[in-house]
């Protein structure tokens, strides 16, 4: 036992033995201890002195150590490239990937509400006006409504109301248009919203005549470049001068909650009168004019049902004083019943987040599954490594390494690859994240902004999931030596020639390659459509073609203020360098929701709704439309100037259209009455116009479908608010897209252009999002099989280590070289064979589930998928087992033998 | 004892390392040792001895191990190790050819 204070203890000792000493010599004891001590000096001094030396030898020594550990695992790491090259990708790979598509899926698919307390923040539901009343948030109270609400309940100690608007915002540079929110006084209250720049709203805007607004902290960054000196500035609203006040604070992005409809400005309530589209317009009794949604704070020790209870006994108090009624699909209405309730923020959310969640939750899934290939890979890879050094470890632990340096050195190993491992998933995060900062469509009226934010959480679980890996199976051969006692190890690698078995190594690859088979049966699922999409003609020539959306009712112009315009933007579009040629039109033959339809008829016949006569959709377009799109002039001519104004009116029907209602294509010269759909276009007058032409058939609606014909009207006879602005590049699609935005500024600064971009992302967005969803997908598919045949390969090569002696030894005894490399073959290949069975049959039964869930088109035996995907899968096999193989069947029986 | 003579720096050092390739010795032992082969002839408070022995240890030219004496008292044992053998074979090497070196100038000069 060492006793608590040695250094003291010995030089205590030592003044005890020369004060003996003296005291044998003839001196009294106390005078020998006093000469002992004298002669000694100041013991503390010493003392000090003493443990200062001991305190630098162990720093020393520990640094020395540690220095030790470093460079010696560096310089094995050095010795075993290959290992460490595919350890440091596994990590990379594995946190970069994950980490990237975790916060990609996050930033999409789970979205907060944004503020704090969202259990405290309530919502009442009820009946909206439309869709014949049914159960919303979103639109349920008249302001005369909510007036009466706002003074009698006492639940909410704040309550304020919301109204949903969609403007265009025009700064000094540009134009965009821009969902908002106007709302009543205690609004950012309610929610406990605060400025991260300027003020937000208060109940002084509610008094005030100044038109203020506050812009979200998203739209401040995305389109302000997070300009501090932004408040102050003024900026116009639907056409209106309103003063920026602050920036809310950041992760809010407004009450609609919904993915792709983020608030980007809030402004007071009163002030949305001054939108043309807003109020005035509304001929409803006040009461019908539902158009807010109600927000309040729950009042200290109010609860939901009691909340609920009082809000639902307003609402039947105001039925009884204020009937209303709610529209429906056909056009008539039914009363209806207030039915109001309260819902907390954080339940409202829920519900609107469980789908897009459940869509995220598989591509979490997926990316998980990756994450497993990448462990169990890296642990692989550290085994395999651990047990091929085990008899080193042996030995060295014989000749006097202590445990505790073997398992220090591992871990310096270890530490070593998650730092190198960790810089290099640093900077796939960053590519991918850049990567994947686009606009995704989803449909064609859908489209994302992607906008990813590095996800801490996952990042935190990926690095936890593989760091786990590499130590437990890195430390695993070192922590069993401690175990195990060493000359058995040593005796048993010596001698053995019984293979050792690597059950639970084989299988994991087999569930690696399983999921890469599956990752492939996705890709091959999404890769069909993107197949059927090349192979289709649209009829319009997608290539290098760049859309742009404006909307004149956005601004309230009518045609007189509308009409300059369109004629300098046409003449702005063939002043464009970058394009070959552009158009504008009312739309586009596919991919696009907005574009008119009109009825179809032969002069002095009435037009039947939903009946004999033909519906086609209405291309209403300057000349320059034929040669932008790439559509074909088969018959007859294309209209051009002389086809302006006042001017006798002429169309082009498409074969199909001509075909439907005159049963030829030979129709030029005849006479067709159109009348524009209601709800689509403002005007809705018969008009009879004079067939000119007949154009090549496209795809009307949806990319690949020929649902109707279409009719080419010219733009200068007939006025269309709605309109798309499109252009062909000389070479790159992206200048082509700058180019529309600059010709539509030249033309008018007040114009926002409301969507961008190049048509094959614009109008075949499903497909874009296939081909995207299908390079994914054949991209980790590739990674987990790249992954799991390194890990294979080591696992082999290992084994053939392993098992020198025996092959020498059955060399030896009479087998064939052949023989032997067809054993190896075969232990490697099985595990792959397995796997991939498995995988094909998952992926059949994946197939089952999409097609009962998602889409119901899907083949579920696809021969093509079925016979190609083992191709990769065995030739990956083969490589990875060959070089092992032929290293076993070169094995020199006598060198082998010589070792048992 | 006779009239000491200051220790010059580092000598106290070669002075332990040779006391203690006679054998291992606790402290007391090794002070003993030093007076013995110095005939007394060096002045140093008993206490200087300790510093330089953790500082050896720590070099690692000493190895010490707590063990019983003699007269069945605690003791800490200190014993050369195999570079502490050859740092004393160096640094009397060394030594003797610095004095060589000095004594000649020094002699010349006189």
């Amino acid at each position: 036992m060492k006793p608590p204070n040695p250094i003291r203890e010995e030089l205590d000792a030592h003044i005890a033995r020369r004060a003996a000493d003296l005291e044998a010599q003839g001196m009294d004891s106390d005078t020998a201890m006093r000469q002992a001590r004298e002669e000694f000096g100041i013991v503390d001094t010493y003392e000090a002195q003493c443990r200062r030396e001991q305190r630098i030898g162990i720093v020393n020594r520990v640094a020395g150590d540690v220095n030790r550990d470093v460079v010696y695992a560096w310089r094995r790491l050095r010795a075993t490239p290959l290992f460490t090259i595919f350890a440091v990708v596994s990590l990379a790979v594995g946190i970069g990937v994950t980490t990237a598509i975790f916060s990609v899926v996050e930033s999409l698919f789970f979205l907060t509400p944004g503020i704090p307390q969202p259990d405290r923040v309530a919502v009442i539901a009820g009946s909206s006006a439309y869709s014949g009343g049914s159960s919303s948030w979103v639109g349920i109270a008249s302001k005369a409504d909510f007036d009466d609400v706002a003074g009698a309940i006492t639940s909410f100690d704040r309550r304020a109301a919301s109204l949903q608007f969609w403007q265009a915002l025009m700064t000094a540079q540009q134009a965009h248009t821009i969902g908002g929110e106007a709302v009543t006084g205690e609004y950012f209250q309610a929610l406990g919203v605060s400025a991260a720049r300027g003020r937000v709203l208060d109940a002084s805007d509610d008094a005030t005549e100044r038109a203020v607004v506050v812009l979200s902290h998203r739209f401040w960054q995305s389109r302000f470049e997070s300009d501090p000196g932004v408040i102050g500035q003024i900026v116009r609203i639907g056409g209106h001068p309103f003063e920026i006040v602050g920036v809310a604070s950041a992760p809010y992005d407004g009450l609609s909650l919904a993915m792709p409809r983020h608030t980007s400005v809030w402004i007071p309530l009163r002030t949305a009168g001054l939108f043309p589209n807003a109020a005035s317009a509304d001929r409803r009794p006040s009461r019908e004019q539902r158009r807010l949604s109600i927000v309040g704070r729950l009042a200290p020790g109010a609860t939901v049902p009691r909340a609920s209870a009082e809000v639902s006994a307003l609402s039947q108090r105001l039925d009884e004083a204020y009937p209303i009624s709610a529209a429906k699909f056909d056009g008539t209405s039914v009363p209806v019943a207030r039915r109001w309730h309260v819902r907390t923020v954080a339940a409202a959310h829920e519900d609107m987040a469980a789908d897009p969640r459940r869509f995220g939750l598989i591509l979490v899934i997926l990316v998980a599954l990756v994450l497993i290939v990448a462990c169990t890979n890296l642990a692989n890879l550290t085994l395999a490594r651990g047990t091929s050094r085990h008899h080193e470890h042996a030995v060295r632990r014989a000749l006097g390494a202590s445990r505790w340096r073997l398992v220090r050195e591992q871990c310096a190993e270890s530490a070593i690859l998650a730092v190198l491992g960790g810089i290099a998933a640093f900077a796939v995060i960053r590519v991918l994240l850049f990567l994947f900062t686009a606009e995704i469509p989803l449909s064609a009226a859908f489209v994302v902004q992607l906008q990813p934010e590095l996800s801490a959480r996952s990042l935190v679980l990926a690095v936890a999931a593989l760091a786990l890996s590499l130590v437990v199976f890195g430390l695993a051969p070192a922590l069993q030596l401690t175990r195990s006692s060493v000359r058995g190890d040593l005796a048993q690698s010596a001698a053995s020639v019984v293979p050792a078995t690597t059950p639970a190594r084989r299988r994991s690859v087999r569930w690696q390659v399983t999921i890469a088979v599956s990752f492939f049966l996705v890709s091959t699922m999404a890769l069909r459509a993107v197949m059927v999409e090349a192979r289709h003609d649209s009829g319009i020539d997608l290539d290098r073609l760049a859309v742009a959306f404006i909307d004149f009712r956005l601004q309230r112009w009518d045609e007189t203020r509308a009409r300059p315009v369109l004629a300098a933007l046409e003449r702005e579009l063939g002043g464009q360098t970058e394009l070959e040629s552009g158009a504008l039109s009312s739309g586009m033959p596919f991919g696009t929701t907005t574009t008119p339809f009109l009825d179809m008829g032969r002069p002095g016949t009435v037009f039947v709704k939903n009946g004999r006569y033909p519906e086609a959709l209405a291309l209403v377009s300057t000349p320059g439309i034929f040669r932008t799109l790439g559509v074909p002039i088969l018959r007859g001519r294309g209209f051009d100037e002389r086809d302006g104004a006042g001017r006798p009116r002429v169309v082009v029907m498409n074969e199909l259209a001509a075909r439907e209602l005159f049963q030829t294509t030979d129709v030029v010269g005849r006479e067709l009455a159109y009348r524009m759909n209601a709800g689509r276009s403002s005007n809705q007058d018969t008009v009879t116009a004079r067939v000119i032409g007949v154009a090549g058939d496209t795809d009307a609606q949806f990319l690949t479908r020929r649902n109707s014909g279409a009719v080419y009207i010219p733009l200068a006879q007939q006025y269309e608010p709605t309109l798309a602005v499109v252009g062909r590049a000389k070479s790159d699609t992206r200048k082509a897209t700058d180019a529309l935005r600059a010709a539509v500024r030249a033309a008018d600064p007040e114009v926002s252009v409301n969507r961008a971009g190049p048509a094959s992302m614009l109008l075949a967005g499903f497909y874009f999002t296939a081909r995207i969803a299908a390079t994914t997908a054949a991209a980790l598919g590739l990674l987990a099989l790249t992954l799991s045949m390194v890990g294979l390969h080591g696992i082999l090569a290992q084994m053939v280590t392993m098992r020198t002696r025996e092959v020498g030894l059955r060399i030896a005894l009479g087998a064939e070289r052949r023989q032997i490399s067809r054993m190896v073959l075969g232990d490697g290949f099985k595990p792959v064979i397995q796997g991939l069975a498995l995988g094909l049959l998952l992926g059949v039964l994946g197939r089952f589930v999409v097609r009962a869930t998602v889409a119901p088109t899907v083949v579920i035996f696809d021969a093509l998928a079925l016979a190609v995907i083992p191709i990769p899968i065995l030739a990956a096999g083969w490589l990875a087992c060959y070089w092992p193989a032929r290293r076993a069947s070169h094995v020199d029986p006598n060198v082998a033998l010589r070792a048992l | 004892m006779p009239h000491p003579s200051p220790v010059l720096p580092g000598t106290l050092e070669l002075l332990i390392l040779k006391a203690l390739s006679l054998g291992q010795q606790h402290g007391y032992g090794v002070l003993l040792r030093v007076l013995e082969i110095t005939g007394g002839a060096l002045a140093v408070e008993q206490g200087a001895l300790y510093p330089a022995l953790y500082r050896l240890e720590r070099q690692g030219f000493l190895d010490a191990n707590w063990g019983v004496s003699d007269n069945n008292r605690r003791a800490r044992f200190y014993r050369l190790t195999l570079t502490g053998r050859k740092r004393l074979k160096e640094a009397t090497g060394d030594w003797n050819r610095m004095v060589a070196v000095m004594a000649s100038a020094l002699g010349r000069a006189r």
